[in-house]
C-alpha cells in the first residue's frame, strides 16, 4: 500500500528527472560539436572587427541600415558583400550550424495558416514577400520586387519583379507565382483580410503584376509585406497543398529540412538563393526550450547560439558574462488589458475606465521590465509610424478610479478572473495589477494557461480579462487597428473583445483609404485617443525585445517588427 | 473490558523511547507555532506589494529578502506554512474518515461489499497517483476546493485497504466472536471493539500521507493548479522564484528546504508512531 504510493512517487519524481535530462540535453550532438568548436575559437580569438558585428552595444541594426538595408537596389549590396567575401579574410566565415533556442514550436509549415510571431519567423527564411520591413520599422523596401508604381486614383499598383530570383527547386519566380500566391493568401490566410481589397490581379508579362484594388488602399505595399503574402510556387509546383507543405518550395535563404515537433525544427542553406553569397551558415536549428533559465544555461554551455525570450531581470547580469552579449532590440510589442466586453460588468465603459485609472504604468514598468521597456500610454507602440505622443491617456489617480466606478452598474467591486498566458514577463505584471485593482475592491483571480493554448481561448471568449499584446508584422499600423476594432473586416471580433463601435470602424476604414500621410496621422490619433477613452483596451508597456548570443555568432540584427535575417548570420568558431 | 489489547499496547509501550518520534514533533511543534504566530513574528503583510524594494537581499529589514513584487520572503514563507499545513491535515481527514470506514465495513462483512471496495481501490491504484490528482484538480479548475475534491477521490483507497486488512484479521478474534455472542450490534462492535485495535495502522500512515498531500499541494501549486496567486504557498513561492534562480537563489530554495523540514518531521513522527505502537 505505503509502497505502492510511494512507487507513485518516485515515478513521477523520475520522470521529472528524466525530461529534465532530456531538456538539458536536447541535441547532444550539436552539444559535442559546439564545445569543440568554442574550444577552436578560444585559441584562435581576436574575433576580427566587422561592420556587420553586433557585438557593439548599438546594436547592430543601425550598422546593418547602412549596410545592407538602406538602398532600395539590393543589386549594389549584394556586391558589397561579395567583395567583402572575397577581399577580407577576417569577413564573414561559410558553414555551421546556427542553434537558435526559443521558447516555443512551430504550429505549421503554410504561412496561410501562421498566426504566432515563433511560426512567421521561421517562415520568413523559407518564404518572402514581394516588399518587405525596412530596417529601421518605418517603411518598406522592394524584396522580391525591384520597383512599383501607383496609378492617380490609387487603385492600380504595378510591380516590377526582381531579375534573378529562383525557387529553391530552381524554377524561376515568374508574376504567375505572385498572382497564384496572392489570389490563394486571399482566399486562404488567417490574415488574408488585409488583401481584401485587391478586386484583380492582371500579369501583363512575366516580370510585372498589376493589382487593381476596388478602392484606394493607403497600406497595400506595407500589406504585401505580411508572411501571409509570401511567394510560393504557382500550383504549388504540382503538387497537392498537403504535399507542398510538408516541404515547401520557397524563394528564403533556406530550404526546410526536418521538424521534430517539441524539439527542433532545422533549416539548410538554398544553394539557389537570389542574394549572392548568402546565406552564410549551413543550416539553422531552431530548438525548443520552454524553461527560461535551460534556454540561458544551453547557451552559457555552447549548446545554443542564440536564445531569444530571455527573462528581462537576466539581461543585464548575462551581458556580463564572459563571450555572451545579452540586450534588447527595439520592438513595436505593446502589452495591454484586454475585456471581454461581451459580457457584464466589461461592457461598461465606466468599469474599463475605472480600471485604467487604478493602474499604474510606471510602477508596473519599473517593477517588471528592470529598465528594458516603458509605460505605454497608446495601443500603438512609439516606434511604428503614426504612433501619436499626445494620446490623452486615464491618469493613474485611486480617486478617479473611485469616482468612475461609482457611476458604474458595479459600484462596490466585483470579482474577475485574468487570463495569462505563462510565459515571461507576464505573470509578474498581472499580479502587480492584481495588488492596484484590490483598493476598488476588485477582486481578481489569476488564471495561468499554456502559452500554446491562451489564444485559442481567448478567440473562443472563454475569458472575462486577459493579458494580450501585439508586435507589429507590417510597418503600417492598419492590420493591428483593423483587427483591434474592426470586428468583420478585421477578422477577429476586435481582437477577441467583442468591442464594437460605430465610430471607431468608421475611423479605421477611413484610415486605410486616406493616401496622405498628414490625414492618416490624425485618423489614427483620434484612433489612439478613441480607445484611450473607451479603453477596450488598457495600454500597460511597451516592450523591446530581449536576445542573447555568442561572441562566435556574427551579423544578428532583428528589425523593430521582429524579423531576423539569419541569411546575414555567421558563425565564427 | 473486552478490549484486552488496549490494555496490553498500553503496556507494552511503556518505557519505550522514540527519538524520532521526539525530533519529529519537535521540529513540526516549532513550525506550527511559528505558523500560528506569524503575524505577532513579522510585521510585514504577505500580500502587500512593495515594488519600490523589489528581489532585496537578505537584510535586518528583511530577514530572506524581498521578492520580484518586493513581498517580505520571511512572512509569505511563514504565511505559507499556514496554508500548506492545514491543507496537508484538513485534505487528509476526509481520505481518512471514508477509506476507514469502507475498509472496516468490506472487511468485516465480506462478500458483495467487500468486492465492491476491493475493486474500486484496485481501480484507483491503477492510476499513478500524482498523474490521478493532476488530471482531476485540471479538469476541477486550479484552487484549494478542488485539491481537496481531488484528495477526497483519489486517497481513500489506501486507508481502506489497511484497515480492510486488519479488520480481517480481527474478525476471526475471540474478543470479536465474544461480542458477538453478547448479541451487540454490527455498528457497535466495529466502531467501539475492532476499529480501536487497528486505527494505530492508519493514523500512522495518515502521518506519512500528508507529507504526500503537502508535497501535491507544492507540486499543483508549482504547475499552476494549486493555490492561486496572490496567497501564499511555497509551492508557487518556489515557482515563482525560479525565473531569478541565477541571482536570488534563495527565492526558490528557501521555501523548497521548508518543504523538506516539514516532509522531514511528519516522516519521523510517522516512524517513531509505528516503533511506539507495534504490538510486541
Amino acid at each position: 500500500m505505503n509502497l505502492l504510493k510511494k512507487r507513485g512517487t518516485i515515478g513521477l519524481a523520475l520522470l521529472v528527472a528524466l525530461s529534465l535530462i532530456a531538456a538539458a540535453c536536447g541535441g547532444e550532438d550539436e552539444e559535442e560539436t559546439a564545445t569543440t568548436e568554442a574550444a577552436a575559437v578560444t585559441t584562435t580569438a581576436a574575433a576580427p572587427e566587422t561592420t556587420a558585428a553586433p557585438a557593439d552595444d548599438d546594436m547592430a541594426d543601425d550598422d546593418m541600415a547602412d549596410d545592407d538595408m538602406a538602398d532600395d537596389d539590393m543589386a549594389d549590396d549584394d556586391m558589397a558583400d561579395d567583395d567583402m567575401m572575397e577581399e577580407d579574410p577576417d569577413g564573414p566565415k561559410r558553414g555551421g550550424d546556427l542553434i537558435f533556442a526559443r521558447h516555443r514550436d512551430n504550429t505549421t509549415l503554410d504561412p496561410g495558416a501562421a498566426v504566432e510571431t515563433d511560426t512567421i519567423y521561421v517562415l520568413d527564411h523559407i518564404f518572402e514577400t514581394l516588399f518587405a520591413t525596412s530596417a529601421d520599422g518605418a517603411s518598406v523596401d522592394p524584396w522580391l520586387a525591384s520597383d512599383y508604381e501607383v496609378s492617380d486614383d490609387g487603385k492600380s499598383w504595378t510591380v516590377t519583379l526582381r531579375e534573378g530570383v529562383v525557387f529553391s527547386n530552381g524554377q524561376p519566380m515568374t508574376s504567375a507565382d505572385v498572382k497564384f500566391s496572392i489570389q490563394r493568401a486571399i482566399d486562404e490566410a488567417a490574415f488574408g483580410f488585409l488583401l481584401s481589397a485587391i478586386e484583380s490581379i492582371e500579369t501583363p508579362d512575366d516580370m510585372t503584376v498589376v493589382f487593381n484594388t476596388s478602392f484606394p488602399w493607403a497600406p497595400f505595399l506595407a500589406d504585401l509585406s505580411v508572411w501571409a503574402a509570401a511567394i510560393m510556387p504557382a500550383d504549388y509546383a504540382g503538387m497537392s497543398a498537403e504535399e507542398f507543405f510538408e516541404n515547401p518550395i520557397g524563394t528564403g535563404p533556406f530550404l526546410f529540412d526536418e521538424w521534430v515537433p517539441g524539439e527542433y525544427i532545422r533549416l539548410v542553406r538554398n544553394d539557389n538563393y537570389w542574394q549572392e553569397g548568402k546565406p552564410y551558415v549551413d543550416s539553422v536549428t531552431w530548438t525548443q526550450v520552454p524553461d527560461d533559465n535551460t534556454r540561458i544555461l544551453q547557451l552559457e554551455g555552447g549548446q545554443a547560439h542564440i536564445a531569444q525570450n530571455v527573462p528581462l531581470n537576466l539581461l543585464d547580469s548575462l551581458n556580463e558574462k564572459e563571450g555572451i552579449t545579452a540586450t534588447t532590440f527595439p520592438a513595436t510589442t505593446v502589452y495591454w488589458v484586454s475585456f471581454n466586453t461581451t459580457i457584464e460588468p466589461f461592457n461598461d465603459r465606466h468599469v474599463r475606465r475605472a480600471i485604467a485609472h487604478a493602474i499604474d504604468q510606471d510602477a508596473i514598468s519599473n517593477a517588471a521590465l528592470f529598465g528594458h521597456g516603458g509605460p505605454a500610454c497608446s495601443v500603438i507602440s512609439p516606434a511604428v509610424p503614426f504612433h501619436d505622443p499626445d494620446t490623452p491617456c486615464l491618469e493613474s489617480n485611486m480617486d478617479l478610479a473611485r469616482a468612475e466606478l461609482a457611476q458604474s452598474s458595479v459600484p462596490d467591486g466585483f470579482s474577475a478572473e485574468y487570463l495569462v498566458g505563462d510565459q515571461s514577463p507576464n505573470l509578474p505584471i498581472v499580479e502587480i495589477i492584481q495588488g492596484q485593482l484590490a483598493p476598488l475592491g476588485i477582486d481578481i483571480s489569476i488564471r495561468t494557461i499554456d502559452p500554446g493554448q491562451f489564444y485559442s481561448t481567448i478567440f473562443v471568449f472563454d475569458y472575462e480579462i486577459a493579458f494580450t499584446g501585439w508586435t507589429m508584422d507590417i510597418p503600417d499600423p492598419d492590420q493591428k487597428i483593423s483587427f483591434m476594432f474592426d470586428p468583420e473586416l478585421g477578422g477577429g471580433d476586435s481582437y477577441s473583445t467583442g468591442y464594437n463601435n460605430p465610430e471607431m470602424i468608421e475611423l479605421v476604414r477611413a484610415g486605410q483609404t486616406t493616401f496622405a500621410d498628414a490625414d492618416r496621422a490624425q485618423i489614427y490619433a483620434d484612433i489612439q485617443a478613441l480607445n484611450a477613452e473607451e479603453v477596450p483596451f488598457i495600454p500597460l508597456v511597451v516592450l523591446d525585445a530581449p536576445f542573447a548570443w555568442s561572441d562566435s555568432v556574427k551579423g544578428l540584427w532583428v528589425n523593430p517588427v521582429g524579423k531576423r535575417h539569419l541569411e546575414d548570420v555567421w558563425l565564427d568558431e | 473490558m473486552t478490549t484486552p489489547s488496549r490494555s496490553e499496547s498500553r503496556k507494552a509501550v511503556r518505557g519505550r523511547r522514540s527519538y524520532s518520534l521526539m525530533i519529529g514533533t519537535g521540529l513540526l511543534g516549532v513550525i506550527v507555532l511559528a505558523a500560528i504566530l506569524a503575524p505577532w513574528i513579522t510585521p510585514y503583510d504577505p500580500l502587500a506589494h512593495d515594488l519600490d524594494t523589489i528581489l532585496a537581499p537578505p537584510s535586518s529589514d528583511h530577514l530572506l529578502g524581498t521578492d520580484h513584487l518586493g513581498r517580505d520572503v520571511w512572512t509569505r514563507l511563514l504565511y505559507a506554512a499556514r496554508l500548506d499545513l492545514l491543507i496537508g491535515v484538513g485534505a487528509v481527514i476526509t481520505p481518512f474518515l471514508t477509506g476507514t470506514l469502507l475498509g472496516a465495513v468490506a472487511g468485516y462483512y465480506g462478500g458483495r461489499i467487500d468486492l465492491a471496495v476491493s475493486a474500486a481501490t484496485d481501480m484507483l491504484m491503477a492510476f499513478p497517483y500524482y498523474v490521478l490528482i493532476i488530471a482531476l484538480v485540471f479538469s476541477l479548475g486550479p484552487g484549494i476546493p478542488s485539491i481537496f475534491i481531488a484528495m477526497a477521490i483519489v486517497a481513500w483507497v489506501s486507508y481502506a485497504r489497511i484497515v480492510r486488512g486488519e479488520v480481517l484479521s480481527a474478525r476471526g478474534q475471540q474478543y470479536v466472536m465474544a461480542a458477538k455472542t453478547l448479541g451487540y450490534t454490527d455498528l457497535r462492535i466495529i466502531v467501539r471493539h475492532i476499529l480501536p485495535n487497528v486505527i494505530t495502522q492508519p493514523v500512522t500512515y495518515a502521518m506519512s500521507d500528508i507529507v504526500v498531500i503537502i508535497v501535491g499541494v507544492v507540486t499543483l501549486s508549482y504547475l499552476g493548479l494549486g493555490v492561486p496567486p496572490p496567497t501564499p504557498d511555497w509551492g508557487s513561492m518556489i515557482a515563482s522564484g525560479q525565473s531569478f534562480m541565477t541571482t536570488q537563489w534563495q527565492l526558490s530554495t528557501i521555501p523548497g528546504i521548508a518543504v523538506v523540514i516539514v516532509g522531514l518531521s511528519f516522516s519521523l513522527i510517522g516512524d517513531g508512531l509505528t516503533h511506539r505502537l507495534r504490538p510486541e
